[in-house]
């Protein structure tokens, strides 16, 4: 009650004007100093892109501190790419999880398969399996539509999940943040992490204390 | 050519954009000025392949355009390759680390310079033409968007123009409003992305920092105007999605967007205002960086003269947008948008990448004012586009109830009769996309689509790249690409 009735007035205070651009920050004041208070609640882990996450494993409990993805783009509409473009933008900050995106498949601990693959580009998607060194996980995001038929006709081991659809970059945030192994990294209960129930969102967390 | 074009006239060429087998027949594609019609092949060729023409048609009648490529759009574009002492074929791609997407760039190089280049774009051929045949219009819609994830909104915008062109559906002023707002806000976020994208090449991180989040800015500025960050699902055929009429899209912002969920009901106008106010913060601080760039030496030396596609080259590739805008040419489709009265095209001289660069920046800062325009009309409640008086007063009042929309009632009203009729037709759309003019051409009959051509800008784009990288370094390569804003998604269908 009193988190949610603060949250109010600071909305106040800063005169809600529906005509100005909502700010970047959240608009409530953390308690204790900021960075120790994000720390400990993992604001991030918990918020995002949990509700599908309960089909994605994480590769290994090594990845828990670092992961180095390759993207790797097999016949999707280029909007799969525009949102891993936005990923890697200064609102995410992914390096603070120790994500990373890589040039070569030789570096990567887990191959990011953009889209249903076509025809002609599954030796190429073979080959590129074949480098990646062990151990390694495959995350598939690929496009509802157009419906194509090549889904079966490739093999993709070590599959730590797929998703069908357009996922926004916070999704996305939210499937690496699972393959990394949970979402508390050391605090999480055990590597192939158990699905998490969707995490709340800010305004029923809010209205729970009301 | 009119060579007149010194003294600042129009260049009224006739561009070749596409090249359609139908039924045994070849027609063309044409752009003439800022419209588009199909005609016979034979009447728009004759001068320029060296056959005598007949008596009635002249120089001036031959389209211009990269016939041979279109009549092959799935084989490989661009130059042979070069053979000579210690050439080799340079193989960038399919998965090459420096491009997002899939696809080869051979590169005829004896090691830093490159002699020639042809570009495979086929690992993204998905069909998607040939995959319309027998769909209704409604599900060609779907086929529309799928072809470029990040020009979803102009294909969709082009392919609904087509289809109410072949149907004879009317589209009401604020609807065209809305398109023309989402063509806007796609404009400026796949500008953005170009911007960013050149400046993290030169290596000036902080730039590409900012321009990065400014990217993403926009693309939450779409999910608020549309609920797609990418305006996937915004454009029906004879309007818009009732929701973002009726500002629906506002109140369904999930937690998802990083932001508390709002508890205000749907509210069409203030999601509007809310838009507008993101968009002139989004102005002024991309004004702000974009002047600041301009001084760095180390960035624009860059650009600088790095490959030049001039007034010749251009229209003989067949390109279209910024590129052609770059090299002095005012074609652009929105000069014929009656809802634009002051709209005047941005051109540059030198047709170069930093040329190309500055044509799309301040495009940006135009599409921003356009948007801003756009709402301020909507909001004042009138909208000065042809069709019916009353209906067109500006956006549904949320207590009329017009959760359906008035605007999909009337286009559902319209297309159903025109299904029950059992009516064909065919019909020529075209928009303007952040790189250049997308066109469909769709044939209908019996209410089903019988044939589908999308001519893409990224073709073109490719096949002028492909001519102005020959000859040089391998640094300059990023530079060059990058500037055109070219998708293969989007030239391999």
């Amino acid at each position: 009650m009193t988190r949610s009735m603060r949250s109010e007035s600071s909305d106040e205070r800063r005169g809600s004007d529906p005509s100005k651009p909502r700010g970047k920050s959240p608009t409530r004041r953390p308690p204790i100093w900021w960075p120790l208070f994000g720390l400990g609640r993992q604001l991030t882990e918990r918020r995002h892109g949990y509700a599908r996450a309960g089909s994605l494993k994480a590769i290994d409990s090594l990845f828990r501190r670092s992961l180095f993805v390759y993207p790797i783009d097999v016949g999707n509409s280029n909007a799969l790419n525009i949102e891993l473009a936005a990923l890697r933008t200064p609102q995410y900050n992914v390096h603070r999880f120790g994500i990373f995106f890589t040039d070569t498949p030789r570096h990567a601990d887990l191959l990011l398969v953009l889209g249903r693959p076509t025809p002609k580009s599954s030796l190429p998607l073979a080959e590129t399996i074949d480098q990646l060194p062990h151990p390694f996980g495959i995350l598939h995001l690929y496009e509802p539509f157009p419906p194509a038929t090549h889904l079966d006709e490739v093999e993709l081991p070590n599959l730590v999940g797929t998703v069908e659809g357009t996922p926004s970059a916070e999704e996305i945030l939210g499937f690496l943040l699972a393959t990394k192994g949970g979402p508390g990294g050391r605090w999480s209960a055990s590597a192939d992490s158990s699905p998490r129930e969707a995490p709340e969102s800010n305004a029923e967390r809010k209205g729970e204390r009301k | 050519m009119s060579s007149s074009d010194a003294t600042g006239q129009r260049v009224r060429r006739r561009r070749l954009l596409g090249v359609i087998q139908a039924d045994g027949d070849g027609y063309n594609l044409v752009q003439e000025g800022d419209g588009m019609s199909l005609e016979p092949a034979a009447a728009s060729e004759g001068g320029a392949r060296g056959e005598s023409p007949t008596a009635s048609v002249n120089e001036e009648r031959a389209a211009i355009g990269p016939r041979e490529l279109l009549a092959d759009r799935e084989g490989p574009i661009g130059e042979a390759p070069v053979h000579g002492a210690g050439v080799f074929d340079f193989r960038y791609g399919p998965f090459a680390g420096g491009f997002p997407e899939a696809g080869v760039f051979h590169l005829s190089t004896y090691g830093e310079r490159i002699l020639s280049c042809r570009i495979d774009s086929s690992y993204k051929h998905r069909g998607i033409e040939a995959s319309m045949a027998g769909c209704l219009p409604d599900e060609g819609l779907r086929w529309a968007e799928a072809v470029c994830g990040n020009f979803a909104f102009a294909h969709s915008l082009a392919y609904c123009r087509a289809v109410e062109g072949a149907l004879g559906i009317e589209v009401t002023g604020t609807d065209r409003r809305l398109r023309l707002i989402g063509l806007e806000m796609e404009r400026i976020y796949n500008h953005l992305l170009v911007i960013a994208r050149l400046a993290q090449a030169a290596a000036q991180k902080v730039l590409d920092a900012h321009l990065s989040a400014l990217f993403e800015e926009a693309l939450r500025l779409n999910r608020l105007f549309a609920g797609s960050r990418l305006l996937a699902g915004v454009n029906r055929i004879g309007g818009v999605s009732p929701m973002i009429a009726a500002g629906g899209a506002w109140a369904q912002r999930g937690p998802a967007d990083g932001r508390a969920a709002d508890t205000r009901p749907p509210d069409g106008p203030r999601a509007l205002e809310r838009l507008a106010g993101g968009v002139e913060v989004l102005r002024t601080r991309f004004e702000r960086l974009y002047e600041t760039s301009l001084s760095n030496r180390n960035y624009l030396d860059r650009l600088h003269l790095i490959g030049v596609a001039g007034a010749e080259r251009a229209l003989a590739t067949g390109l279209t947008g910024p590129s052609l805008r770059a090299a002095s040419d005012p074609t652009d489709l929105r000069n014929a948008e009656e809802l634009l009265p002051g709209f005047a095209p941005i051109t540059k001289a030198e047709g170069d990448s930093l040329a190309r660069m500055e044509v799309r920046a301040e495009e940006i800062l135009q599409s921003c004012d356009i948007v801003r325009s756009q709402i301020a009309s909507l909001l004042e409640g009138g909208s000065t586009g042809s069709g019916a008086g009353a209906s067109d007063r500006g956006l549904p009042s949320p207590a009329a109830g017009a959760r359906e929309g008035r605007s999909e009632v009337r286009a559902k009203a319209l297309q159903a009769k025109a299904l029950r009729a059992a009516e064909g037709g065919s019909g020529i759309g075209a928009a303007e996309s952040p790189s250049g003019t997308i066109a469909w051409w769709v044939d209908l009959s019996e209410g089903r689509i019988r044939r589908a051509y999308a001519s893409t800008p990224s073709l073109f784009g490719f096949r002028a790249f492909a001519e102005v990288i020959a000859s040089h370094i391998f640094t300059d390569f990023p530079f060059a690409l990058e500037s055109f804003g070219l998708s293969f998604a989007d030239a391999a269908r």
